[in-house]
């Protein structure tokens, strides 16, 4: 149900457009310089991977289809129904499922969008000096079968993070029940998460795991894999942190 | 006499609710955030060639393109739920009367903007204040960065402005950046009010004001334009203080923006008197 929910909103669609916009927006004086000039796909993914500003207002469109709905649940009291009929624990689940789900798909599609319209007017790699602009761990799938990989596992790894702060901000809106906190919570969490785990090793550094940097020597499959798994994990002790606070306040423990 | 207490109770009445009001704590979090992100570098700049900066960031804080319109939008989300009916205002109303009422809650917006300005003026000393050297003078790093391309080397997005530091002296530029930006803040809300006086909703006085913002981040370097674009006047690079160039004159910035903002407040007052009342939920 939550995830015909998002589906089914006009907001979903309006925020995949607005991260496209987004993204060109943040790229614009580059583009309207160089196009023409050798630009091509990747370099500017990857000027707009670097730009860390606008990557944090991409965080805030992927909030706005799905995280506050747990805002509007308890406002208006939509939660009992729902709780009566499926259960707390699924739930909480799905709420958290299903905003992992449309943070996801918000940035991966608006992304998606924003390669497509620039290969219509540009190379997708560059033909000299490829180097300069890509690195490892991905880096190595440029020279396989399937290049185009290298752009959509970076994509997907960033929407995965984007995903993560979605599922920050439904956490947070379990204990402040506001709309605006709940929107707001994703651009605030990355942004101070990002600078507080860049004392930890790289490994463990979120801004450079948003960024698919090369923080284990590994190959991309593997790489990969860590990325993912460690967004999910993340993602997941939030979930539980939602978990608590959605229990207590059905108890009404919550004041 | 009466007619001003009154006002003056409920403009404060308005400033007191920002407390409890988790919207006002999201935006002062915002700012936070923004503002140590656009200093951090120049405060790293001077951390490595030892050597600690002066307090004078603010006046330089809107110089890149697009940053003013990350830095208004807080403002504009601190005023978007203006003409502030909230379930508390119809007793107000009975109890104030309309012009009163509409004179406090136009103040409470001048008020407002001015204690938004004031925070991120202080936010830029307070954020750095470990790496900060009193000192009456713009200093080593902020004149080296103005006068020598040090900046792109080092990377620094905040760009200081040698225009600034040429004409202005560090406290005549926190003055005028504060005014300046002040009374385009003032602009900017009531705007919001007057459009969504008038429409009885709150989108459209959001939609105007967004206009304003995209539009000066889009007319950089269009300086014929800059004459059009009431929130580019808040930047004081954008002055033309020797009449050499296409930009707009201090004089002309003041004539403008008091012709604005008197027409505004004149729009508000008259509006107010015959709206109808519509309680919003809160945002």
């Amino acid at each position: 149900m939550s995830t015909k929910q998002v589906f089914s909103s006009t907001v979903f669609y309006l925020s995949i457009i607005a991260v496209t916009a987004l993204s060109f927006l943040s790229v614009w004086s580059d583009l309207t310089e160089t196009v023409g000039k050798g630009g091509s796909v990747v370099y500017f993914f990857e000027l707009f991977l670097g730009l860390s500003l606008f990557k944090k207002l991409v965080v805030l469109f992927v909030a706005l289809p799905y995280v506050s709905s747990f805002c509007s649940d308890w406002k208006y009291q939509y939660i009992k129904p729902v709780v009566i009929r499926t259960g707390v624990k699924k739930y909480i689940w799905s709420k958290i499922f299903t905003c992992f789900l449309s943070g996801l798909l918000t940035v991966f599609c608006g992304l998606l969008l924003f390669f497509f319209i620039l290969s219509l007017k540009m190379p997708i790699f560059p033909s000299e000096h490829i180097e300069s602009i890509t690195g490892p761990p991905f880096s190595p799938l440029i020279d396989g079968n399937f290049p185009i990989l290298y752009l959509i596992l970076k994509g997907f790894i960033f929407s995965m993070a984007a995903a993560l702060w979605a599922v920050v901000g439904l956490t947070v809106s379990a204990f402040i029940p506001s709309h605006f906190v709940a929107i707001a919570t994703p651009v605030i969490a990355s942004y101070v998460l990002e600078e507080f785990t860049s004392i930890f090793p790289k490994w463990l550094n979120l801004y450079l795991l948003t960024r698919s940097a090369n923080v284990l020597n590994q190959g991309p499959f593997v790489s990969f894999l860590y990325f993912c798994t460690i967004f999910l994990l993340f993602a997941a002790l939030a979930g539980f942190l939602f978990d608590y606070q959605v229990r207590r306040r059905i108890r009404n423990e919550v004041v | 006499m009466k007619l001003f207490n009154q006002a003056r109770c409920v403009c404060f009445q308005n400033l007191r609710k920002w407390r409890t009001n988790y919207r006002i704590w999201v935006i002062a979090i915002i700012l936070i955030l923004l503002t140590h992100y656009y200093t951090k570098e120049i405060v790293e700049f001077s951390r490595q060639i030892d050597v600690e900066v002066s307090p004078w960031l603010f006046p330089f804080l809107f110089s890149q393109k697009y940053v003013k319109l990350l830095f208004l939008f807080p403002l504009l989300l601190l005023f978007c739920d203006a003409p502030f009916i909230d379930e508390n205002q119809p007793y107000v109303i009975a109890r104030s009367g309309r012009t009163s009422w509409s004179i406090g809650q136009i103040s409470y917006i001048v008020i407002g903007s001015a204690l938004y300005f004031l925070f991120l003026m202080i936010l830029t000393i307070i954020i750095n204040l470990f790496y900060i050297q009193f000192t009456f003078e713009w200093g080593k790093v902020l004149g080296t960065l103005a006068n020598t391309n040090a900046g792109q080397i080092a990377d620094i997005k905040m760009v200081i402005s040698r225009t600034i530091t040429h004409y202005f002296t560090p406290i005549q530029a926190m003055w005028f950046a504060f005014l300046l930006s002040w009374l385009a803040g003032v602009f900017l809300g009531l705007l919001i009010y007057v459009v969504n006086s008038l429409s009885n909703t709150r989108i459209f006085g959001v939609l105007a004001t967004s206009f304003f913002l995209v539009f000066d981040a889009t007319i950089t370097d269009y300086y014929e334009l800059y004459r059009f674009s009431p929130v580019s006047w808040s930047s004081i690079d954008r002055i033309d203080i020797e009449g050499l160039t296409q930009m707009p004159s201090i004089t002309y910035i003041y004539i403008a923006f008091a012709v604005l903002i008197i027409g505004l407040i004149l729009s508000a007052i008259l509006i107010n008197r015959k709206q109808s009342i519509n309680v919003l939920p809160p945002i």
